[in-house]
């Protein structure tokens, strides 16, 4: 009985501490960007191309979205910290001409965007995926706090299975270049002996 | 393929003599761990490395492979260490599963002065060294650290499974967070970290089983002697959980034998000198090998009197005494270091809960586990040594100013956060350890999922 409660008071403890921070972000970043009108907005006046970015104009939410319908497979948002309270959870900057249309740009082509957040406060009010898990693992730490007599282990290995596969192929790449993690090509015996050892002779 | 097999025979050899004189020839997945043990000691002794890059020092090996061959006739050992390191080898030939990070450059330079017989003074550990020297003209031999750390943790899962009599199909249970992108990502470069993880994993293992169920005692110091030798900082991150496992691990073996205790000071003292070179070339706190020396005698001393009252009444509060020690450690990085200080964590606090390559789940998996494992823990030792790898955590977050103030450069020194990334490379360091800490008690998972545990609590 004595274990049961403790599984009780930490599941709580863990879950009150993963609400709390999600109220923080709440505070920080507001969840106002998946009613607000920038995604229309950006499909209206920059259809399927890209936008012009200045001054914070445009959130990490509607620009994910908007660039979403190019189907690019290397896209990249890097997360830079910021003091400008204008600024947190928007974008930065990106590398690509404004205006440039999608059609023109090649879909394996490197296209990054910087992210500005606050120190401490991560982005997941903007990440739809990961919200979703965060409700499915609270949901599991309350359930478990209720049924301490049931095991319920398995589930949350089950969430993290599926998230974790889910996003595997978002996760296999460098954040600052167009290079994939795996395969490498590089670590292959020959390519060693050869980088390493043949040209150094 | 006579160039791999050559060379993971080479590499092989002392394991399987060792796992012979050991008579621990059935536990074919620890063989590979006894070879690094002995080719490690080649970073120090450097005409060890004779017998890898020369043609009488391999001669030589070939012999001692067989007289082993023909002394113990242990042919499944052999093939299945062969097997297993041909199908990582031929999966990375294939498609490439190695991620070669700055780190590799810097280990392979240390491995090349060693095998020209000279000492480095690279702040690489000596097992990571090790991992780079057994390559020839026609093949590099590149997943030995996959190879020992997926050994060992095999190794250590079935180890679980035996001891709590627990189905093996929940072997699955330690699948998903291999799927986790960072934790994949670590366990696939050339660093000690996922090695170390199971080695720390093994001892704690030992430590849990009762006496009879245990190894035998030297493969318990042997493993010790590698876990510290394996990571240069493993002396500071994981003193108080040494001190705790080694307590207890000894209150149930022959206190009064002094053996042990010689044991336990060799197995202490050896990895400084293993690391004797590695220890003394850093900028940080682990290049300062007279704070090595220091621990090890401290915690000769502390086992050596743990029946003494001052002693006795530390070890009940460990966990209380190395919680305000981290609270003091907080207070003295603030005043060292003021805002920078609080930069430091709340970059690492970014980096850990960040969606980016799965560092969130990794670290909500972590707290997970260390929720279900004090849970589920029916003895006051194990609740202790489950806090205990909490407190780690908060160790690893708390100590980190003390290394940005080293590898930070400019960024650090001018306190100035406004345009850095999340993912620097400054705080890259302090993550490894946490990944480190997590697979550490991955295989543990084991013990959650066991579907009889009321049974096994009627039966304690």
């Amino acid at each position: 009985m004595k274990n049961f409660n403790k599984l009780r008071t930490l599941s709580l403890i863990f879950l009150i501490f993963l609400i709390t921070y999600l109220i923080i972000l709440f505070t920080t970043y507001g969840v106002n960007h998946y009613t607000n009108p920038e995604v229309k907005f950006l499909e209206d006046n920059f259809s399927k191309a890209i936008p012009n970015i200045y001054s914070c104009n445009f959130d990490y939410f509607s620009i994910n979205e908007h660039i979403a319908h190019g189907e690019f497979e290397r896209v990249r948002f890097r997360k830079i910290i910021t003091t400008n309270a204008d600024c947190f959870g928007k974008i930065a900057y990106t590398g690509i001409t404004p205006g440039t249309k999608f059609d023109d740009i090649d879909p394996v082509s490197y296209l990054e965007f910087g992210v500005n957040q606050k120190l401490g406060y991560v982005l997941w009010l903007f990440e739809k995926k990961f919200l979703l898990f965060l409700f499915f693992f609270s949901a599991l730490l309350l359930l478990q706090s209720k049924l301490v007599k049931r095991n319920i282990f398995k589930y949350f290995l089950i969430l993290i299975f599926i998230y974790s596969l889910v996003n595997f192929e978002t996760y296999n790449m460098y954040i600052n270049s167009a290079k994939y993690y795996f395969p490498n090509e590089n670590s292959k015996s020959v390519n060693l002996l050869n980088s390493w050892f043949l040209q150094n002779d | 393929m006579i160039s791999h097999l050559f060379l993971s025979l080479l590499f092989l050899t002392p394991g399987l003599l060792i796992s012979g004189v050991l008579k621990t020839q059935n536990k074919f997945l620890l063989t590979s761990s006894f070879s690094v043990f002995f080719w490690s000691i080649s970073t120090l002794i450097l005409q060890i490395n004779y017998l890898i890059n020369t043609f009488f020092g391999n001669l030589f090996v070939g012999l001692i492979f067989l007289y082993w061959f023909l002394r113990f006739r242990n042919y499944q050992n052999v093939l299945y260490n062969l097997f297993f390191l041909s199908i990582l080898e031929l999966i990375n030939n294939a498609f490439g599963i190695l991620h070669i990070v700055s780190t590799f450059s810097i280990t392979l330079e240390a491995a090349l002065q060693n095998l020209d017989y000279i000492s480095s003074s690279v702040n690489v550990p000596a097992v990571q060294i090790t991992f780079l020297k057994f390559f020839n003209d026609e093949y590099f031999l590149a997943t030995l650290p996959q190879f020992l750390g997926f050994s060992l943790l095999l190794s250590n899962s079935y180890s679980i499974l035996n001891f709590k009599k627990i189905p093996k199909k929940y072997l699955l249970v330690i699948v998903p967070a291999f799927l986790i992108f960072c934790v994949i990502l670590e366990i696939m470069t050339i660093r000690s970290h996922f090695f170390s993880s199971q080695i720390l994993c093994f001892l704690i293992i030992e430590t849990l089983k009762n006496k009879e169920n245990r190894l035998n005692q030297d493969i318990f110091f042997i493993f010790l002697c590698l876990f510290l030798s394996s990571r240069l900082e493993n002396y500071y991150l994981y003193y108080p959980l040494l001190l705790l496992i080694l307590t207890k691990y000894i209150e149930f073996e022959d206190k009064q034998h002094s053996k042990i205790y010689i044991k336990l000071l060799s197995s202490t003292s050896i990895p400084i000198l293993i690391n004797y070179n590695s220890l003394s070339g850093g900028d940080d706190i682990r290049g300062d090998i007279r704070i090595s020396i220091a621990l090890i005698l401290i915690l000769n001393i502390f086992i050596f009197f743990k029946d003494k009252s001052l002693v006795t009444f530390l070890y009940s509060y460990l966990n209380h005494f190395f919680a305000l020690g981290i609270v003091g450690l907080a207070l003295t990085n603030f005043v060292l270091y003021n805002f920078k200080a609080l930069h430091s964590w709340l970059f690492l606090i970014t980096h850990l809960l960040d969606t980016h390559r799965g560092w969130v789940i990794a670290t909500l998996y972590f707290l997970l586990l260390i929720i279900y494992l004090i849970s589920y823990s029916n003895k006051d030792f194990e609740i202790k040594i489950y806090i205990n790898v909490f407190l780690t955590f908060a160790l690893i977050i708390i100590s980190s100013p003390l290394h940005h103030s080293i590898y930070g450069y400019e960024q650090w020194s001018t306190g100035i956060i406004d345009g850095i990334a999340i993912y620097n490379f400054f705080d890259e360091s302090q993550t490894r350890s946490f990944l480190q800490l997590f697979l550490s008690i991955l295989p543990l998972s084991l013990i959650i999922i066991n579907s009889h545990k009321e049974k096994t609590e009627i039966k304690n």
